[in-house]
């Protein structure tokens, strides 16, 4: 079916494009937040928009079967896929091109493809922006990287910042402690995902959980909140799964790092399950009051690597770069410029716009001879007053 | 007092509903019956009301335009549930889906046709039931459909069954039961814990003295 002309102009479902200004102040921000990497220690790469599609849906990208584009590779006939996420091809790159070994940091930022759910209101084409920390398994390691987000988004500029930590291991530690596989606990897990508490109750029923497990299960949606939850999850769990003691120490530390930085409220949830088939540790994700969903996320994914030869203990985070704009204060206008007359082999005005330019300044030459400064955007006309030229404001 | 806006489903389901809120300590400000308005302020300050359609309370919530609202179950299965937590039923608006045809012999043809404005909890079923069938999306008025040969059988909510049995039809296959639940927006739950928690808890006292 061919286009018409009277729809050529229209964009597919859900496909972002930034305009003038707002392009450009996505720019900076994405500059700046590159830059903060750096300035950690995290190195910049730059992975291709597409690989084979396997590759792509190993590890952290094994939920991303169906959101992914597809395409036949027209030399050799393979399926390649159109990235999701980049988190996989940042742990290729680490466990396969950089061998493996030692400690590695990598940051990337990058337009990823996407098919978003109906009712998701963020675009199909999302760029993305993360940093991952490969090859070492530490405490130090989960809170650098959580203390690392925190730092993207106060650069970025996003108040009333909300953090949400929670663990996979306490959910793991239940259902070990339950005698279920990952595979009989799905039903469980569904439940809990999506806190559906009128059936969980209906499950322990059907379950046949003793008083004590009925209890412990049915309490397990309402483990979120501040930090007196953890107390109380001690508590709840301290006989029947003390296997999730560790865990919440780990959620317990990582909501301290926070807990002093007064601009942050800390919320923990123990069973926050995202993730939940790569995540193997803590997890962690900001929000902000009045935004429907996370501005970034991220959290401990041991082993990922092993599908490219090398099995490397990773921790990382990402973000949707126009969600943090959104919610942050920034704004898109652009600079006011400075008109000058259009340059006609006046060397003295070459060297002046030269000059102004090389501070940062915008000068726009009247190409059109207009002198129409409003229409150029430009809060100044550059005259030449006593034989030097200088910006004068209109 | 955080704001909260709460997205409620109109009609049948309303009446039901406010009696519970104001239970919980949130009324609204005028008689949502006999306006035209669509956002209503309530006794507590920052906390609104949307009244909308009942198919659209999950879209709002999902995308964050509310905070909480009430929906049905029917509406949760058939659209499914993304980024939404539902911690109480409300046990208002109780029925049942179900399939219903002029007789059992409906369902025996080798493809029976479907009618429903439920494509997707229709669809789920009859493919776990192992049986093919052609589904055809209706918005209303399902018990027409077998009368006069659109389709052999419907799927839709059977509350008394009156509607049914006056139009010759009967229920074949029980499917779930339904009822109203509240709904949260996961990052609602999680930015404004505090206020939500203290409104499950009200609501959860109300729905439990309703019962006795």
């Amino acid at each position: 079916m061919s286009t018409t002309n009277s729809d050529r102009w229209m964009l597919p479902e859900g496909m972002f494009e930034a305009m003038p200004g707002q392009a450009q102040a996505l720019e900076s921000l994405r500059r700046e937040l590159l830059d903060l990497f750096a300035t950690w220690g995290y190195q910049y790469c730059m992975p291709p928009m597409v690989e084979h599609l396997d590759a792509l849906l190993t590890g952290v990208g094994s939920t991303l079967e169906r959101e992914t584009f597809k395409l036949t590779d027209p030399a050799g006939g393979r399926l390649l896929g159109i990235r999701a996420d980049m988190t996989t091809q940042a742990a290729r790159i680490d466990a396969n091109r950089l061998g493996g070994k030692g400690i590695n940091r990598l940051c990337y930022v990058g337009s990823v493809l996407r098919d978003a759910p109906a009712n998701a209101h963020r675009p199909r084409n999302p760029t993305q922006v993360g940093a991952e920390l490969f090859g070492v398994d530490t405490t130090e390691a989960d809170h650098e990287m959580l203390r690392l987000m925190v730092a993207s988004l106060q650069q970025a500029g996003v108040d009333n910042l909300c953090i949400d930590i929670g663990h996979i291991g306490v959910y793991r530690a239940v259902i070990n402690a339950l005698g279920l596989s990952v595979e009989e606990a799905k039903p469980l897990y569904r439940l809990l995902q999506g806190r559906r508490v009128p059936e969980i109750h209906e499950y322990v029923q059907q379950a046949n959980l003793d008083a004590e497990w009925q209890q412990i299960i049915c309490a397990l949606p309402s483990l979120h909140g501040d930090l007196a939850v953890l107390a109380e999850a001690r508590e709840l769990l301290a006989t029947k799964v003390p296997e999730a003691i560790p865990a919440i120490e780990e959620i317990e530390a990582a909501a301290q790092l926070l807990a002093a930085d007064g601009a942050i409220s800390v919320h923990v949830d123990l069973i926050e399950l995202r993730g939940y088939s790569y995540h193997t540790g803590l997890v962690f994700a900001a929000l902000v009051p009045g935004v429907g969903s996370e501005l970034a996320r991220g959290g401990r994914y041991n082993s990922v690597g092993a599908a490219f030869g090398q099995a490397r203990p990773a921790t990382g985070f990402s973000a949707d770069l126009g969600a943090v704009f959104d919610a942050s204060q920034r704004s898109c206008d652009l600079a006011k410029a400075i008109l000058a007359p259009a340059v006609a082999g006046n060397a003295s005005l070459q060297a002046a716009i030269d000059a102004l330019r090389a501070t940062g300044e915008v000068v726009i030459e009247d190409v059109s001879g207009s002198a129409d400064a409003a229409a150029h955007d430009c809060d100044r006309v550059l005259q030449e007053i006593e034989g030097a030229w200088q910006p004068v404001a209109v | 007092m955080t704001e909260l806006t709460i997205a409620l489903s109109k009609g049948r389901i309303l009446k039901d509903t406010l009696p519970l809120f104001a239970a919980a300590g949130i009324e609204p400000l005028e008689d949502i019956s006999k306006s035209r308005k669509l956002i209503f302020e309530t006794n507590q300050p920052g906390v609104r009301l949307l009244v909308i359609r009942a198919t659209d309370v999950p879209v709002y919530v999902q995308q964050g335009a509310a905070d909480l609202g009430v929906s049905g179950k029917d509406v949760l299965v058939e659209n499914g549930a993304f980024n939404l937590y539902e911690p109480l039923d409300l046990e208002i608006a109780k029925c049942r889906l179900a399939v219903a045809g002029t007789s059992p012999e409906c369902l025996q043809k080798s493809r029976p046709r479907v009618a429903t404005k439920y494509v997707n909890i229709a669809r789920r079923w009859f493919a776990e039931k192992g049986q093919q069938v052609d589904i055809i999306k209706l918005y209303g008025a399902m018990e027409l459909g077998p009368l006069v040969g659109l389709s052999d059988v419907i799927v839709d909510l059977v509350d008394t069954g009156n509607t049914l049995r006056a139009n010759g039809l009967q229920p074949l296959e029980d499917m779930m039961d339904i009822s109203s639940r509240l709904v949260v927006n996961q990052a609602a739950m999680k930015t404004k814990h505090a206020a939500i928690t203290q409104l499950v808890d009200q609501l959860a006292a109300a729905v439990a003295a309703n019962r006795a």
